[in-house]
């Protein structure tokens, strides 16, 4: 493995190095506001450079690792990958829909895309909540779903049930919509999310239209063990109209150890009574990952999140969810499953911002080995959002002696009629507990990985599909009992 | 009248210890640089070791910045317009011992704290530091024969240079932070104690702060130190007048528990607020830590906070000792355009190590109050537990409640909890009271009070009745 | 079946029961009495082998192997089950797969084959509808947010289960009403054959007249300072603890 080391302090110029190559490339490929956001992203992220840990929010994960590597993006790829190798990976099998992913790429020969026509998909009559979209076997045309030449020929406005795209096709065919929605889910100063914007060269679109029921879409991201330090910046965008419905399942997952850095941002944008149950996973051991995910959302919306980490030298998902409409809820459930030499950050925002909304967050991290466990949640109430019900759990486990669990819940007021509160705690397995198990025959070890298992189900038990729960079951557990074989 | 009315009624009372002392001073002139340093280190008669200590603590302190993680906003400090040393004129032929200025005197008592034996509390010494020194400390004799040292921290550093120099500086370092580090170069004066070992303290001992002179910064030390087996109760309290100007208030306190040794300090804090409009007021950024350096040692920190426009405090404990007790019991309250981010570290580092939290805020009017805390288990410290609690109360939809844990945890078998829960006072609750014959005013003190009470039980009774009295004061106005 | 001779147990190096010895053969059942703090539950947790009570003299035989030197798994394994006095909760367990582990692991220890997941839900169906319990219950974490009743009842349902040679039940009828006593006494009584043992431990006469004991002993200050049959658990309901506190004579229980 040749690895180029950089200094440190010239992170920046490899990044805009990055950028002005890619820049030179797509002259005429993309439209000018687009562009202007790329330059305009660049110009802050060189201001900043990557976060470092005074950045409160980033005060317990540290990107030195990350800074010296020449992390670059794939040249061109051969993927020797089918659809049949993707089954053990998925978390959505049986999904209407699924964009595949490879090294940032999208890999047209895995994807799964509803209703394909000749020169698109996802066209046809907008069709009654409900109805759902029909699903396409795997192996149809693939060109379908990335294929179009650049430069082809505008597509008529179109106004479909359900849109899924890939980053290139959704600029050419929907660029209003893409202006509209492109970074104004982040918040300001987001470092790598900056770097996204400046260097995403794909990504996954869905657009959902009013009342209608999507159904299971999954998008997949896949790290193959390459020779180079790999970097890759997948941009998507999740917009969900009026009263609809969708599960997207953000599948993120190396295959083997592989020297990558991913700096995916997920741009989340629910309309009124829209309900999301969005999961994103993310498995990649010995490689850096710093996920944004942003969403906005409407009156009376539902979202109901679960974010997971099974494992990454250094994996940090920095999840923020903005309240803005009356009425509005959020469901949040983390599990982190650190081992190993696995560092693991999750770090929450949840904005009430809105008359009577409501969030519930439960939190629960696991570790051993010389793994490290990091949460953050905060949770503000902005003046004015009186009615505000809130609620933060987390809870930790620390199964080795040199593992670490670090949190900090933190809660904002600027309300008074508010219902706010927060526990947290740290500890190892209850005594008690196990000898309970232990008297009534079962051993220490089988009694201590029930227990532990036990731990994790509160989050793996909320996820409302039962076909993404026993996915993410099986998943959960597996590492789980890798883990516990671990030497403590 | 309404409750609204009636809560502005009750927060409408005025500061009460906001009067001036007419007192000549002698001071240096503001600014701040070496030769300021030489200056106060040469007034008071300092060994070289102690002067070389300030100047490093002073180079070390230009290469810092002011620190900005705190939940607070104020404009930038200059630091070259502050006066740093300030202390009243001695009249001519006095000499250190006997008469006390009878002005100061005065002040003291309009304050409630009597200098003069036969009249002050009984049961309590007091060390009363006036601007930049100490000018009386009571009871010295009495505590002498238990062989109890208690004075001021410059005689200290002339008839204990030992002690001083071994003890000062080792909880909170002269680089620790930025204002530990300026308190270190610029410190005028601040209170002694040193109980022997098996010494159980037989009063209640104290430190009454006031500023009074205008442009000046008030920079104590104080330095605690509780020998083998000893036991003390501190108590500490503090005013200053009503300027229109903020004032600096940057002091450190250092505690040491040997083994066995039990250290309570309780605070109320009530330096001038600034007025209804956030005008004036002292900003209050103190370095305060303990050491429980010997096993089974036990150190427990109460405060009451009601006063200062801004408060910046974390009274810590190092949990060094095996089976050593930490305790931090708050009480925050800002009004108007009060501002306070203030909590507590505890760091395990000991084999069952404990700890406990409890912190109390409450906001009213424009008032910013966050708890901000760390509890930190290192590896090797087993057995560790921490309980901590953090409630917040409300009152009016102006204000703002904040909570900043930081939890962090090295050590499997340590076990750590943390709840944090936000109320208000509600309109509901204050016609309830209206309905059973209670005014409005009284039902947020008694609200208020209910809500404090367990805090307001680890204050040695004097202090109880007057934090409660001071939280009435404080609240004048609340609900509005 | 169980033998204890001289057996001493301290927790936290504090002595708590000063020589308790105490033989309970096939076929019968034995009250374990005494006020609060005398030394009861410590005697069923030694027994059970829960870390942090420390046997510091003495011995104890179950089926003629030396109880005190197994795991407690290993215990359990063997036959011997402990209805704890205050079952602990344990969230995301859930009742059925506790119970499945727990029959297999005693099944495997005994060289019979696991039960298949068929047979194991007729098997506790029954066994639940035999002790008036909610179906549900099964599939809900392992006593989390059930009643004082049902937590007792639970652990009358797992050991219909195992089908212990010896239990040793610490006031199962503490906390009970009329009917879930009832139902708790009929589950003991159901076990009741005379190839198995049972130590009721209890503080009240009245789980005993549901079970008769066969013999009756008296714990006080970490002694057993009486032994006799069914009527002496009478006079201890008439008179109560107070007369028998002095009378530590060290008699030998049998």
């Amino acid at each position: 493995m040749t690895t180029k080391v950089l200094n440190p302090t010239t992170a920046v110029d490899h990044y805009r190095s990055l950028f002005r190559a890619r820049a030179t490339r797509r002259v005429g490929a993309e439209p000018p506001w687009l562009a202007d956001l790329r330059a305009a992203a660049m110009a802050r992220f060189a201001a900043t450079g990557l976060p470092a840990t005074r950045d409160e929010r980033w005060h317990y994960t540290s990107l030195a690792a990350v800074a010296p590597v020449a992390f670059a993006p794939p040249g061109e790829q051969c993927i020797g990958l089918d659809t049949g190798d993707l089954a053990p990976l998925l978390m959505a099998p049986g999904a209407k829909a699924r964009l595949c992913f490879v090294n940032g790429r999208l890999a047209p020969s895995l994807c799964l895309a509803p209703s394909l026509s000749a020169d698109g998909i996802g066209r046809g009559a907008p069709s009654p909540r409900g109805a759902g979209v029909s699903p396409t076997p795997a192996g149809d045309d693939p060109t379908g779903v990335h294929g179009r030449p650049c430069g082809g020929p505008a597509a008529p406005p179109e106004r479909s049930a359900l849109r899924l795209a890939g980053w290139a096709q959704a600029i050419e065919r929907w660029p209003d919509e893409m202006a509209h929605h492109l970074g104004h889910h982040l918040g300001a100063d987001q470092p790598v999310a900056e770097l996204n914007m400046a260097l995403a060269c794909d990504g996954a679109v869905l657009f959902v239209a009013d009342g209608v029921d999507a159904g299971r879409v999954e998008l997949l991201f896949l790290t193959t063990a390459t020779s180079e330090p790999l970097f890759s910046a997948p941009r998507n965008l999740i917009v969900l109209g009026a009263g609809s419905h969708a599960t997207v399942v953000e599948n993120h997952v190396a295959l083997g150890t592989a020297n990558a850095f991913a700096d995916p941002v997920t741009e989340i944008d629910l309309g009124a009574r829209a309900q999301l149950d969005y999961l994103k996973l993310v498995h990649e051991p010995g490689s850096f990952h710093t996920a944004t995910v942003a969403v906005t959302q409407g009156c009376d919306s539902r979202l109901t999140a679960h974010l997971l980490a099974l494992g990454g030298r250094l994996a940090r998902t920095e999840f923020a969810t903005h309240l803005a409409g009356a009425g509005g809820s959020a469901q949040l459930f983390g599990l982190a499953l650190a081992g190993g030499g696995d560092h693991l950050d999750l770090t929450t925002r949840i904005d009430h911002d809105a008359l009577a909304t409501r969030s519930r967050e439960l939190v629960k991290q696991i570790v051993t080995g010389r793994g490290r466990g990091c949460f953050s949640g905060l949770v503000h109430v902005h003046p004015g959002a009186q009615q505000t019900d809130a609620r933060l759990t987390n809870a930790n486990l620390l199964l080795s002696d040199r593992a670490e669990a670090d949190t900090r819940p933190i809660l904002r007021i600027d309300a008074d009629d508010v219902k706010c509160s927060h526990g947290a705690t740290v500890g190892r397995l209850d005594d008690e507990a196990l000898f309970y198990l232990r008297a009534r025959g079962l051993d220490a070890d089988e009694a201590r990985q029930i227990l532990t298992a036990a731990f994790a189900t509160e989050v793996v038990a909320s996820v409302a599909d039962p076909t993404v729960a026993a996915a993410v079951r099986a998943r959960v557990d597996r590492r789980l009992t890798e883990l516990l074989e671990e030497p403590r | 009248m309404n409750s609204k009315q009636s809560v502005e009624a009750l927060l409408a009372k005025e500061y009460r210890d906001g009067f001036v002392t007419p007192i000549d001073e002698d001071r240096v002139p503001p600014g701040l640089n070496e030769a300021v340093i030489r200056l106060i280190s040469e007034k008071k008669g300092e060994p070289d070791w102690l002067l070389a200590w300030r100047l490093a603590a002073f180079r070390h302190w230009q290469t810092m910045v002011e620190p900005t993680w705190a939940w607070v906003h104020y404009p930038p400090i200059d630091y070259q317009a502050i006066t740093y040393y300030s202390a009243p004129k001695r009249r001519a032929g006095t000499r250190s011992g006997d008469a006390i200025d009878p002005e100061l005197l005065r002040t003291y008592d309009k304050l409630g704290i009597p200098l003069a034996e036969r009249e002050a509390l009984a049961g309590v010494a007091v060390d009363a530091v006036f601007d930049s020194v100490s000018v009386a400390t009571t009871f010295k004799d009495r505590l002498a024969e238990e062989g109890i040292l208690f004075c001021s921290f410059s005689e200290a550093v002339r008839s204990h240079p030992e002690l001083v120099r071994r003890y000062l500086g080792s909880v909170v370092g002269p680089a620790d932070n930025f204002f530990a580090a300026l308190n270190a170069a610029v410190f005028t004066d601040g209170s002694f104690c040193y109980i022997p070992p098996k010494v159980r303290c037989p009063m209640e001992l104290s430190t009454y702060f006031r500023i009074n002179a205008a442009a000046t910064g008030q920079f104590e030390r104080t330095l605690i130190i509780a020998d083998r087996g000893s036991q003390v109760s501190y108590l500490e309290g503090c005013t200053a007048p009503m300027r229109d100007e903020n004032q600096l208030h940057a002091a450190v306190v250092e505690l040491i528990a040997e083994e066995e040794a039990r250290i309570k300090y309780s605070t109320v804090q009530n330096w001038y607020p600034g007025d209804a409009e956030g005008k004036g007021g002292i900003y209050n950024f103190v370095t305060k830590r303990g050491e429980c350096r010997g096993a089974r040692s036990r150190i427990s920190w109460t405060q009451v906070e009601t006063g200062s426009a801004i408060t910046w405090k974390y009274p810590s404990c190092i949990l060094r000792g095996d089976d050593s007790v930490g305790e931090f019991h708050s009480v925050a309250l800002t009004h108007h355009h009060q501002q306070a981010d203030t909590g507590t570290k505890m760091v395990h580092l000991g084999r069952n190590t404990r700890s406990t939290i409890l912190a109390k805020g409450i906001s009213a009017g424009r008032g910013q109050n966050s708890y901000r805390g760390l509890v930190k288990v290192a590896k090797g410290a087993t057995g560790a537990r921490n309980y901590s609690q953090c409630d917040s109360l409300l009152i009016g939809d102006t204000c703002g409640a904040h909570t900043f844990p930081y939890i962090e945890v090295k050590e499997p078998s340590a076990r750590v909890e943390h709840e944090a829960s936000t109320s208000k006072i509600g309109e509901d609750q204050l016609f309830y009271c209206q309905a059973r014959g209670i005014a409005p005013e009284e039902a947020v003190s008694m609200l208020v009070n209910g809500f404090c009470k367990e805090v307001f039980r680890e204050l040695p009774m004097e202090f109880a009745v007057e934090a409660r009295k001071l939280l009435g004061v404080s609240l004048e106005d609340a609900i509005g | 079946m169980l033998n204890i001779d001289n057996l001493q147990v301290a927790v936290s190096g504090n002595e708590i029961l000063h020589g308790i010895t105490l033989h309970l053969p096939a076929g019968e059942v034995h009250a374990l009495m005494g006020p609060n703090g005398s030394g009861k539950s410590t005697l069923a947790c030694a027994l059970a082998g829960k870390p942090g009570y420390q046997v510091t003299g003495g011995t104890a035989t179950f089926r003629g192997t030396d109880l005190l030197a197994q795991l407690p798994e290993a215990r359990a394994r063997a036959g011997l089950f402990l209805g704890f006095q205050y079952p602990v909760e344990l969230p995301g367990v859930s009742n059925a797969m506790l119970l499945k582990q727990a029959v297999n692991a005693r099944r495997r220890q005994r060289g019979e084959t696991e039960m298949d997941a068929m047979d194991f839900l007729v098997a506790v169906k029954e066994r639940m509808a035999f002790m008036e319990m909610d179906e549900t219950l099964l599939e809900r974490g392992v006593n989390e947010g059930f009643s004082g009743g049902e937590k007792k009842r639970n652990e009358i349902l797992q050991m219909l289960m195992l089908e212990p040679d010896l239990a040793i039940l610490d006031e199962t009828d503490s906390g009970l009403d009329i009917d879930a006593l009832q139902v708790v006494a009929r589950g003991i009584n159901h076990l009741r054959s005379p190839s198995r043992a049972v130590l009721l431990i209890t503080h009240y006469q009245r789980l005993l007249d549901h079970v008769a004991p066969d013999r009756v002993h008296v714990l006080a200050d970490g002694r057993i300072v009486r032994s006799g049959g069914p009527e002496l658990a009478k006079e201890l309901e008439a008179r109560g603890y107070g007369w028998l506190t002095g009378d530590v004579a060290g008699v030998e229980a049998r």
